[in-house]
This record gives structure tokens, C-alpha cells and sequence, in this order.
């Protein structure tokens, strides 16, 4: 290209300024509100950091790298709900970053924040261990913890000292709620629907179900897996199918979708409820919602990042300090939210409820893990094929 | 060739300090020091020895989706199908690697794990490529369309076929037969070196062979390419096995690389990124690479906004958007003869 | 398979046909004035994204219809800039586009999202007509954006067939020149094809919400739809009522998918599958079609007035 047929490109360039301009415009009073709005939501990095910088020193800095948002209303709200809960003695500063989700996301992430001077990252998605292992690798220095993962012995061996893996068991939440579903119902059909059809997610519905089972024998369970915890269609779609054949109380594995189980549980023709899980979601839908499956993601999260600020994390030093299992025993994982006077909950039900809470409590009744009795609980149908009285019901 | 290059350098390195200026209002808006942030995003890029490798890592894929896209496109088909292609071609390698016996020597995995990766991208790709050239079908929605059915049949094979003991994730491949690591510090893997050859055979062949020569000339006019001897449906189905093989080889990148598996979220948008690279390269295959650099530093400098000036990492693919969009609109790269 | 069951699938089926319908009609739109929009993904995420918004803020369901068609103009006109104005490949500038939603959304919802609660939009039975059996509380208990989006198909195919709006719309689609020697312009009608289809598409993301959603938004919501759109509306051959019944039918084969245990021979059909079906069966229509032309001047810019 010579030197005079640049000019009319300039030229054109400046026109198209213009049109660029006009396509900033409406990026600009997005943007605007954006950061006008964002101090009122109440980061949790604001106000950790400003804890933080009270105390002279250091700060322990620590990064939660998540699969939602942290307003998702779901495991990501609670997770990071945790970042105001850590000990203001330890004088940690923490930010958080979600949603997340591919592995390069992670990685890329984790690098960002290890090059920043942080000195942990807290990862909650369960599907992203090789990032974490390889961040662990790059930045020897820097603490990696990610879960829910159940790691094989090989697998702690081969980990690098600076990791940690975490888990919760899952389980005794959902055998509660099936609990109360299998009480409440009138139809002696319950629903669940579910996202992926992974452990951590089958677990879900099967130990749901195998709680109703342990009040109600004739109960039975109709479980969808929609394939994405994103697409509010499917996830109504799925509940409607469900409603439709007789199920009248729905527990919810579908994270952020579970909207359009509120949305298929207003329409539905007799009084039908929803369990949501991880958050309590009661003023999201308060007719629906008969209450939440909560797993203390808050408790793990800042239990971890205290152990982490207090170098208890890794196995560096030689102890076996390199997974953390929560169950109800050593952080009240798996607890039922508050009825919120909900008049579908009769003192009968809370009766029998607060009964099968004390068995499994004090380890009369066992809900099965996903290695433990004959079929793992995080296989199709276990739920429904394991004999409740083999467990203690 | 040093004209060629001026003419495409100039107006680029003009567009990209334009749209640079529109990011700084964009930033004083929103009260974001904008030095602070691009001094974050460059940190992010290139601010040491594992963002760097990083950039090269992502540049190495997109390099590959580029070409998926190069390809076609010169040949005036729209190849929209590359994010859909690599996912078949990391299927077809994390297969691969995963079912050959352990007694085979770990390079002969390697390599026909990458030669798999290839071929499941070809094969993809040569789905719209046939439609298009025998039944008349829209390539551009074909391949579109397959983007999806790709991506579920990888979540097929990652919760059903070859489940780790997450179940989000394929077993992984053992460490001997990923990619050898050429760069440590970067975590960079032998792909670049493969990269950097295939984008240099496939400009070696648009240049000197008759294959090239036909996709070009397919690519002014159909009616006077088959009038000067070449055969569209041959360049039809060619042009998309070749793209396919690239984006499967990106794919295929993607999995024999550090993390030696298959995950749910494999690929973030890179597929689609891939054919802004092939249009800022002007559809010429040498300036894939620096234009492959140059959206990699995009992206993954982006990682750093939050952190550093407190921006959500979503607008990074904001950023690259809006990037493209303005180049696109001020006519610094254009598809050439296509608008006028 | 009994009633139950199929009054189940009938009405999953036109509720999982609205927002796709939405979209379509706007494609039908845009691709009749001569513009390829990719970018009605990115409409679609959009719309459902300013109408939860606005909910979240304790607004009325009539703001966030406004809230949608609004940011669906809006898109339509920055579209008309890209494409009419600048001439920009519509291809690319699509795939952009719906990266640019993508990412805006998802970081403006987290940062602007309000603390109000709403449901979906209340479902209004018609009298006498919603109780007829099997039928009857598919096509007659909708919620209103349910019954607009059919009303809207069989409106637009008026508008298109007997308007001089509708008809100068297809000849800028399929006979600009005709249209410029006329003294009609061309880059008016493609801009007014652009603003109407944007909105039409947004429309769909704010009925996803209000149907679906309990009146939020998630991100990356609009999950394809956009794209099944561009199949549906290739099949339809830019028929409105042809895309309505293309779509019910797309949704029913998506609400089959809940059904297979009850349907003994579809029980053991993957999710997988399933989830792919609907994007399977375009193609292969879109193949087997092979008459299917886009109009003449689709995809090219149009250089002159």
C-alpha cells in the first residue's frame, strides 16, 4: 500500500471512530452503573481487606476461585459468605473470583493472583483438580487447597506438598430433606432434579430419596438430569414432567437453574415444594420453598483458609494434614435451613424429624459414602435399592 | 513481502492504539485508573515466566483455531464450526492415549494420540463440508449447529466413557505420554513447535501448490474456478478437512498438554476466537501467529484485571470484542473483496 | 401413554417454544431485510438480562417488558451500525456480538443484580377454552408473552405478506437493487429490519425469564436457543407460521426427553442424546432441504443508498 491510498483509510478510520464511539457509548453507562452500584452490594474483598489492613503487618492473603458468581444465591453465594466469617484475629485480606469455567480459566486465575503476592487459593469446583495440582506446581510457595473431591491414596501421594484437597459429605443433607419430603408428602411422590450426572451430583437425589424410604416406605422418587445448570427451560421443564406424575416436593441439584423449579412448582396444581441446596433460599420463592439443604460452605471455607493462615495446610512438614473431609460431626455439614413457619411442617413431622436427626447425629442410623455399604451411593438407583433398615432406620 | 507486511502492521498497530483509546475512556468511566489496568492486563500477559508461557500456551490453540477458520474462509466457506472441532479432536487424542496398550513406547502414544486429535477434527469438519458440497446445505449453520452436538458428545464421553473419579473430568493420561515440556518455567509443551509448523506448511502450500492455488481461486469466483479447471466440491471438502484437522490439533493441544485430560469446560470460546485471529491476520497463514499472540495476551492478561484495578474477568471477553468489532468497523481488517 | 402424559408434553413443549419462537421471528426479520444475524444468541441473553434486572430492582412486569424490547432495540441499533453503517462482515460481527453479550451480561448481572424477588408472569387461563382435555392447558394457560409469541407469528406473517413495509423489506432482501432504482433506501429498510428483529429476539430472552426463570436471570441462560433460532428459521423458509409450528415441535421433542421413563422404549436413551437431539434434527433438515436459498442478498453489505 503506498503513502497516498493511506489517507482515505485514516479518513475512514476517524469516521468509523464515530460508530466505535456510539458502541462505547452504551459499554460506558453500563460500565458507569456498574461500579456505582458494585460498593453497595458489598464485595466481601472490601470489607475483608479493610479487617485486614487494621492490624499491622503482613496480611495473609487468600483467593476463592468458584464455578458462580459470589450473589449467585447457590454454592457460590455461600462460599463466599465464608470470606466474612474468618477469624478478624488473623488479620487475612481475601478477594473472590467466579464464575469460572475452564481449566485454562483456573489456571490463569490462580497465576494472576500467585504473581500478586497472595498466599492461598481456595478452589470449590470439584471437577478442577488438574488445574489446581498444576498451579500447586508452578507457585511451590503458595498454598492450593480444591474440592469436593474424594482422593484415591495414590492420588494424596501424588499430589505436591503444597496442596490440599477437600471434601464434604453431602449425603446426610439430602437424607434430612428426603426425610422431611417423605413426611410431608401427600402423594408418596417426591422429584429431584439434577444438572450433570456426576458423583457429586448423583449423590444428591440417591441419598434424598434413601431419607424419604427411611419414614415412608411407599414413597418413590422420579430424578431428571438436565445436563446444564444453567438452562432454566430444562430445569422447569424437568420439575413439570415430574409434578405431572404425582411428585409434590423437589429437591433441587441443579445450582443457579433451580429457578425453574420455583417457576414449575407455582404453576403446579396441588400445593408443591421445593428444596433448594447450598443456600438458603427461602425469600427467593417463599410459597414454594419448604426449606434448604445447607452443607456450611461458609464454615469449610473459612475453617480452611484459618487453617491455611496458620500454616496448618499441606503435608510440607509431614503430617497428613492434606484432606479435609466435612461431615456434620466436625463442622455441622448437611443441616436442614429454618422452616420459616412453613404450615405444611406439622409438630408431628418436626417430632419424627428431630428423632431421625438424633439417630444419625449419634451414629445409629449411617447414610452409606460412596465407597461404603454394597452399592455407593453415588451410583444411579442406589437410593432406591439399599435397604433402609440396613442402615439403622 | 516487507510491503505486504507494512500494510497489514500499520493499520493494525493503528486500530489496536484506537480501540486502546476507546478502552481508556471506557475505564476513566467506570473509575478504574486505566494505566493501572493496562499495566494489569500486560502483567497478566507478560509479567513473568508462567504468564508468558501461558500467552503461548492459549496462542498455540488459537493459532490452530485460526487456521480452522483461514482455511474456508479463503475459499469464501464460512468454517464457524471450530469450537465443535476441537472438542472432537481433544475426544479422538484423550481416546487415543487412553486405549493404547501400555507396552508401546510413550512417544509413539504421544504422536498418534496428536495424529488422532487431528483426524477427529477432520472428520468433524468434514461433515458440513460434504453437506455443503453435495446436498447444497448452509455450511456456516452446519457447522454452527455441530458446535453443540460436539460439546455434548465430549460431556458424553467425560461422565460416561472414561470418568475420573470426579466424574467432570477424563482419567488422566499418564505424565510420559503428554506433551513433552520444552520451557519449565513457562509450562510451554512441544505444540508450539507444532504449531509453528503447520501454520508455515499450510503458507508453504497456499503459495506453491496447485490445492492452494484452486482454494483461491474458488475463493474469487466460483463459476470462473470451475471454468479454469478446478472443482468446488473437491475444495469444499478439502478446505474443511484441513481446517478441522487444525482446530482438532488445538484440541488435541488442549488435553496431551499439562493437564492430560478431557474436562467438562474444555475450551473457553476458543473455537470462535479463533475466527477473529484468521480475520486480523487478513486471511494470510503467517500472520495467524502474531495475531494469535496478540488475542492470547488479551485473554489471558485479563485474568489479572481483577486482581490488580478490581474488574470483573468477564470483561476481558468484552475487551476482545469489542476490539474486533472496532476494527471491523473501521475497516482495518475486512474479508477481502467480500463488502465492496 | 396415557393423557397425563400427554398434556404434560404438550404443554412443556409450547413453553419451551416461546422464547425459541422469539428469536426466529426476529431472524425472519433481519434475514428478510438482507442481514444475517448471528448475533440473536446475544439478543436473546440480553433481553432476559436487562427484564431481570430491572425485576431485581423491584420493577413491574411491564418496566421489564419495556426493559427488554428497549436493550433489544438498542443491540439492533448498534447492529445497524456494524452492519448497515460500516458494512462489517455479518458473520464475524455476529460471533462477536454474542461474545460481547456473553461476557457484559455475565459481569453486569453480578455486579448490578437488586435484591427484589419476583415470580414468573401469571398465567392467564381463557375461559371455557383452557379445559378442554389434553389440549386445552397447553394452548389456553399460558402467560401472556406465551400467547403474544403466537399472536406475533401469525401477525408478522401479515406484515410481511400484505404491508409495503413487509414487502420492501423482502425485496431488500432478495432484490436490493430493484428496491435503490425505485427510490427506496435500502440501508433504512435493513436498519428498521435490524431494530425490529433485535427487539423481536430480546422479547424471547424476557419471556425465557418470566416463563422459566421465576423472573431471574442465570448466566448463560439463553443456552443455544439462539442458534436452534437460525436452524428454525433456514427450515421455515422465513415464514413466520412455519417457524411456529418448526419451533412447537422443537419443544416437543425437548419435553420428550423428561418423558422417556414413562415412554418404555426411550428409557434407556442417554441425557446426552437428548440434549443434542434438537440440534442433530436441524441439521439434518437443513441438509435434507436442500432447495433452502437464503434470500439473494443475504450476508452482503449493500453499498449504496
Amino acid at each position: 500500500m503506498s503513502r497516498t491510498s493511506l489517507r482515505p483509510t485514516h479518513r475512514r478510520a476517524l469516521r468509523g471512530t464515530a460508530a466505535a464511539a456510539a458502541l462505547s457509548a452504551t459499554l460506558l453507562l453500563a460500565a458507569c452503573g456498574g461500579s456505582s452500584d458494585a460498593g453497595s452490594t458489598g464485595s466481601s474483598s472490601d470489607s475483608a481487606a479493610s479487617s485486614g489492613s487494621s492490624s499491622s503487618g503482613e496480611p495473609f492473603k487468600v483467593v476463592v476461585l468458584s464455578d458462580g458468581a459470589a450473589n449467585d444465591q447457590s454454592w457460590s453465594n455461600s462460599v463466599a459468605d465464608g470470606l466474612n466469617e474468618i477469624d478478624p484475629s488473623l488479620d487475612v485480606e481475601s478477594d473472590f473470583v467466579g464464575p469460572l469455567t475452564t481449566a485454562d480459566e483456573y489456571q490463569q486465575q490462580g497465576s494472576s493472583y500467585a504473581s500478586n503476592g497472595f498466599d492461598m487459593i481456595l478452589i470449590t469446583n470439584g471437577g478442577q483438580t488438574s488445574a489446581a495440582v498444576q498451579i500447586a506446581e508452578q507457585f511451590p510457595d503458595v498454598t492450593v487447597c480444591q474440592g469436593p473431591i474424594s482422593p484415591t491414596e495414590d492420588d494424596l501421594a501424588s499430589f505436591p506438598s503444597n496442596f490440599c484437597a477437600w471434601n464434604l459429605k453431602q449425603q446426610d443433607g439430602t437424607f434430612l430433606a428426603g426425610v422431611v419430603a417423605g413426611l410431608v408428602t401427600q402423594t408418596d411422590v417426591i422429584g429431584s432434579v439434577a444438572g450433570g450426572e456426576f458423583p457429586a451430583v448423583v449423590r444428591q437425589p440417591e441419598g434424598f430419596i434413601l431419607g424419604a424410604r427411611c419414614v415412608n416406605p411407599d414413597v418413590t422418587i422420579d430424578i431428571q438430569y438436565t445436563g446444564s445448570f444453567s438452562d432454566v427451560g430444562a430445569a422447569q421443564a424437568a420439575a413439570q414432567t415430574e409434578i405431572a406424575g404425582g411428585a409434590d416436593v423437589l429437591l433441587s441439584a441443579v445450582d443457579s437453574a433451580v429457578r425453574g423449579l420455583y417457576a414449575a412448582a407455582e404453576g403446579a396444581p396441588r400445593p408443591t415444594f421445593v428444596i433448594p441446596s447450598y443456600f438458603d433460599s427461602y425469600e427467593q420463592a417463599p410459597e414454594t420453598v419448604l426449606t434448604s439443604v445447607l452443607y456450611n460452605l461458609n464454615g469449610i471455607t473459612a475453617d480452611l483458609i484459618a487453617k491455611g493462615a496458620q500454616g496448618e495446610l499441606g503435608d510440607a512438614d509431614g503430617g497428613d494434614e492434606q484432606y479435609f473431609n466435612y461431615d456434620y460431626a466436625n463442622l455441622n455439614v448437611g443441616e436442614l435451613a429454618d422452616f420459616h413457619g412453613n404450615a405444611a411442617i406439622t409438630p408431628e413431622i418436626e417430632a419424627k424429624l428431630a428423632e431421625i436427626e438424633g439417630k444419625l447425629r449419634d451414629g445409629t442410623i449411617t447414610v452409606p459414602g460412596e465407597d461404603g455399604a454394597d452399592m455407593p451411593l453415588s451410583e444411579n438407583g442406589a437410593g432406591s435399592t439399599i435397604d433402609p433398615a440396613s442402615i439403622g432406620c | 513481502m516487507e510491503n505486504a507486511l507494512r500494510a497489514r502492521a500499520l493499520p493494525v498497530v493503528g486500530s489496536v492504539a484506537m480501540s486502546a483509546v476507546l478502552v481508556v475512556l471506557l475505564l476513566l468511566a467506570s473509575g478504574v485508573n486505566p494505566f493501572a489496568a493496562i499495566s494489569a492486563l500486560a502483567q497478566g500477559a507478560v509479567g513473568n515466566a508462567y504468564s508468558i508461557g501461558q500467552t503461548l500456551t492459549i496462542a498455540t490453540v488459537l493459532a490452530f483455531t485460526g487456521l480452522a477458520a483461514c482455511v474456508p474462509f479463503t475459499a469464501k466457506l464460512w468454517n464457524v464450526g471450530g469450537e465443535g472441532q476441537l472438542y472432537m479432536g481433544a475426544v479422538a487424542s484423550v481416546l487415543t492415549g487412553l486405549s493404547l496398550p501400555d507396552s508401546l513406547p510413550s512417544g509413539v502414544v504421544v504422536a498418534l494420540a496428536v495424529v488422532a486429535g487431528a483426524l477427529g477434527g477432520a472428520v468433524w469438519a468434514m461433515i458440513p463440508g460434504l453437506l455443503t458440497a453435495f446436498v447444497g446445505a448452509s455450511e456456516m449453520i452446519v457447522s454452527l449447529l455441530l458446535n453443540f452436538v460436539a460439546i455434548t458428545a465430549a460431556s458424553f464421553v467425560v461422565t460416561t466413557v472414561v470418568p475420573d473419579s470426579s466424574g467432570q473430568g477424563t482419567q488422566r493420561l499418564p505424565r510420559d505420554t503428554r506433551l513433552e515440556t520444552i520451557w519449565p518455567e513457562g509450562g510451554v509443551n512441544i505444540s508450539l513447535v507444532l504449531v509453528v509448523l503447520v501454520v508455515t506448511a499450510v503458507a508453504v502450500l497456499w503459495r506453491w501448490s496447485r490445492f492452494g492455488f484452486a482454494v483461491r481461486a474458488v475463493g474469487l469466483g466460483r463459476d470462473s474456478a470451475r471454468l479454469a479447471g478446478f472443482s468446488t466440491r473437491s475444495v469444499t471438502v478439502s478446505t474443511f478437512a484441513v481446517g478441522g484437522a487444525a482446530a482438532g490439533l488445538g484440541g488435541a493441544a488442549l488435553v496431551l498438554g499439562a493437564t492430560g485430560q478431557l474436562t467438562l469446560g474444555l475450551s473457553a470460546d476458543y473455537g470462535f476466537i479463533g475466527v477473529a485471529v484468521a480475520l486480523v491476520a487478513g486471511l494470510r497463514p503467517l500472520f495467524i501467529l502474531p495475531s494469535a499472540v496478540l488475542f492470547a495476551a488479551l485473554s489471558v492478561g485479563s485474568n489479572n484485571l481483577q486482581v490488580a484495578v478490581g474488574l470483573p474477568k468477564d470483561l476481558g471477553s468484552v475487551l476482545v470484542a469489542v476490539l474486533v468489532l472496532a476494527l471491523l468497523a473501521t475497516h482495518v481488517i475486512r474479508l477481502r473483496g467480500r463488502a465492496s | 401413554m396415557n393423557t397425563v402424559v400427554l398434556a404434560t408434553l404438550l404443554v412443556i413443549a409450547i413453553q419451551l417454544m416461546a422464547p425459541v419462537l422469539w428469536a426466529s421471528l426476529g431472524e425472519i426479520v433481519a434475514e428478510r431485510s438482507g442481514v444475517l444475524n448471528i448475533g440473536t444468541e446475544g439478543c436473546l441473553l440480553l433481553g432476559a438480562w436487562a427484564s431481570a434486572l430491572v425485576l431485581s430492582h423491584g420493577q413491574s412486569l411491564f418496566v421489564a417488558l419495556v426493559a427488554g424490547i428497549g436493550v433489544g432495540v438498542l443491540t439492533g441499533g448498534l447492529l445497524a451500525v456494524l452492519y448497515v453503517w460500516r458494512r462489517v462482515d455479518q458473520i464475524i460481527g455476529g460471533i462477536m456480538v454474542n461474545l460481547l453479550a456473553l461476557g457484559l451480561t455475565t459481569a453486569l448481572w453480578t455486579l448490578l443484580r437488586g435484591d427484589e424477588t419476583s415470580g414468573n408472569a401469571p398465567s392467564l387461563p381463557i375461559p371455557l377454552l383452557s379445559d378442554i382435555p389434553v389440549v386445552g392447558e397447553a394452548l389456553f394457560d399460558q402467560n401472556i408473552f406465551v400467547y403474544a409469541s403466537i399472536v406475533a407469528a401469525v401477525a408478522l406473517f401479515f406484515v410481511l405478506q400484505r404491508t409495503r413495509w413487509g414487502l420492501r423489506l423482502r425485496a431488500a432482501g432478495e432484490a436490493p437493487a430493484a428496491l435503490d432504482a425505485a427510490g427506496v433506501s435500502v440501508r433504512r429498510l435493513r436498519v428498521s429490519g435490524l431494530v425490529v428483529g433485535s427487539a423481536l429476539a430480546a422479547l424471547g430472552g424476557t419471556t425465557l425469564v418470566l416463563t422459566s426463570g421465576a423472573g431471574s436471570f442465570v448466566f448463560d441462560m439463553s443456552a443455544g436457543r439462539g442458534f436452534i433460532a437460525l436452524g428454525v428459521v433456514l427450515l421455515a423458509r422465513w415464514n413466520p407460521l412455519l417457524a411456529l409450528l418448526i419451533t412447537a415441535v422443537f419443544g416437543l421433542l425437548q419435553a420428550l426427553q423428561f418423558q422417556a421413563q414413562s415412554i418404555g422404549w426411550l428409557s434407556g436413551v442417554p441425557t446426552d442424546v437428548w440434549i443434542a437431539a434438537p440440534y442433530v434434527v436441524a441439521i439434518i433438515a437443513v441438509a435434507v432441504a436442500h432447495g433452502t436459498r437464503y434470500p439473494r442478498a443475504v450476508g452482503v453489505a449493500w453499498t449504496g443508498h
